[in-house]
């Protein structure tokens, strides 16, 4: 009933223009950006140069919170989304396409439909940036794996297999990644390591990567699964928390 | 059959790194539906998957091209009431400094832009009302109708069978009067303010809903007898509160006097 003197519900109508972007590169660059699925509201503060107009109590909102927001149509919740997010899209889909162009037109579609379909978001089942990066990988996905990339990439990855195989630690995977997150990364089996690198970061099905490995398909489902789940034990063990959505 | 779920058990974690063939891909969303343990695991991997990338300095320009594709904001309706207390807003009548701006009032439309009001000495109390596409959206009304029509005798028994089947029921209280309004499953509404006095020459009274912190015009009268209205039926969890002002006619966009009558849900 007090909802009259909800921020967001406040806020939101002081501009009548739409939100001002948020200083893209100076922004989403940051250090908050470039904490994967980091606590981005904790963070928040430790961006100085952001935009304007958008106000203290929405910068200090909850991301499920913007999402309720945006769900009632207030654009610079949206605009806030997008700055605390769309970085580590962008990063996601840059690794992924090798094309900052096409990267860009994923950032748009994803923040697009959450404009269009907030309601796909539930905060109960995860975070915000895991929904937004799930999004993006796999639209990312479908266009590696559309024809003509496809033929692309195969070639690509025949040529490397000749030229004696892979250097995954270089080629394939982030180095600039947390160092925590790199120190839990290191820590698991190697075939593990090497089947979520490829299956993510390289865009490969589960079988294209058991063709590359060289092992039966079983074994690399397997070896996912298994591998994402010590992963988040070690995440954990390296004091990040899940299950805090938002 | 429990073959058949360990096998997508086993897929889970390629699945929700998108690493699954189309037609599996298929089955294991329609598995999905009706597994929450599954779906649970694959939330917790993507939250895995989530460190997996690092981030990178979003893109110049881009957010100026999602910004064209949102659909333009219609400026917003508002109305401002000026209570002098902190709960409500009709509880003291002493406050008669800002008798509207019958600039404001006299037009419907083209809406204004709202003026800033925050930071005044006054305590202002300031609701939004929804811009013009998000009325459509949000509320089926008309932004600003007569609703008087219905004043044959017969609406009364309509407007019974509203309250009898009632989904909300909110009390308005005035100064000197009390209100009922009454919105059933379908979304259909009535007001029963038959306190209320005939409106001045050249005034109506005006009804407006509150959803979800918005303020949205449900029409005009100046009957209040049976004042029927309408509401998304979906929204009608949302509706806050509901409030009439007086306003010349044929009504405003946003008001900025204080409601003769208003109630919370």
């Amino acid at each position: 009933v007090t909802d009259a003197t909800d921020p967001i519900a406040l806020r939101s109508s002081s501009s009548s223009a739409p939100p001002t972007a948020p200083p893209a590169g100076a922004s989403a660059g940051s250090d908050a950006a470039d904490t994967p699925a980091g606590d981005a509201t904790s963070s928040a503060g430790g961006i100085g140069s952001v935009d304007g107009t958008v106000s203290e109590p929405l910068r200090e909102s909850s991301d499920a919170s913007l999402v309720m927001a945006i769900s009632r149509y207030h654009q610079d919740a949206l605009a806030e989304a997008y700055r605390r997010h769309a970085g580590a899209v962008f990063g996601l889909a840059r690794r992924l396409l090798n094309e900052p162009a096409l990267a860009e037109e994923i950032v748009q579609e994803v923040f697009l439909r959450l404009w269009n379909d907030p309601d796909k978001f539930d905060p109960s089942r995860g975070s915000l940036r895991s929904y937004l990066l799930a999004q993006c990988h796999g639209r990312s996905v479908d266009l590696l794996r559309s024809e003509t990339s496809r033929r692309r990439r195969e070639e690509k990855d025949v040529r490397r297999t000749a030229e004696g195989g892979y250097d995954l630690e270089r080629e394939v995977w982030d180095l600039a990644l947390a160092d925590h997150v790199r120190d839990a990364i290191d820590k698991l089996p190697e075939g593990e390591r090497h089947a979520i690198r490829l299956a993510y970061i390289g865009g490969h099905t589960y079988r294209e990567v058991a063709i590359m490995l060289d092992e039966p398909e079983g074994t690399v489902k397997s070896r996912i699964r298994s591998g994402l789940k010590r992963l988040r034990t070690e995440l954990v063990d390296a004091g990040i928390g899940f299950g805090d959505p938002s | 059959m429990s073959d058949h779920v360990d096998e997508f058990t086993e897929l889970l974690g390629a699945y929700a790194l998108d690493a699954v063939d189309d037609h599996e891909r298929e089955a294991i969303e329609a598995h999905l539906l009706t597994c929450p343990r599954c779906r649970a695991e694959v939330a917790e991997h993507r939250e895995v998957a989530a460190f997996l990338s690092k981030g990178a300095p979003a893109p110049d320009g881009v957010w100026d091209r999602i910004a064209a594709e949102l659909s333009p904001p219609a400026p917003p309706l508002r109305m401002t009431f000026s209570p002098d207390g902190d709960v409500d807003p009709l509880a003291t009548d002493a406050d008669s400094g800002d008798p509207g701006d019958p600039g404001d009032t006299a037009d419907v439309l083209p809406l204004a832009p709202p003026a800033t009001r925050r930071g005044t000495s006054r305590r202002t109390w300031i609701i939004t009302a929804a811009a013009a596409a998000v009325i459509v959206a949000v509320l089926t009304g008309v932004a600003v109708d007569r609703l008087d029509r219905r004043s044959d005798p017969s609406t009364q028994s309509w407007a019974d069978g509203v309250v009898t089947n009632a989904a909300l029921q909110v009390r308005l209280k005035g100064k000197d009067t009390t209100a009922r309004a009454a919105v059933d499953r379908q979304g259909r509404g009535v007001l029963l303010a038959d306190g209320l006095p005939t409106p001045e020459q050249g005034d109506l009274y005006q009804l407006w809903g509150q959803v979800d912190g918005q303020v949205l015009s449900l029409g005009t009268f100046t009957d209040g007898k049976v004042v029927p209205f309408q509401v998304d039926a979906s929204r009608i969890g949302d509706v806050q509160a509901f409030m009439v002002t007086e306003e010349k006619a044929p009504g405003v966009a946003s008001s900025t006097q204080k409601p003769v009558i208003i109630g919370t849900a």
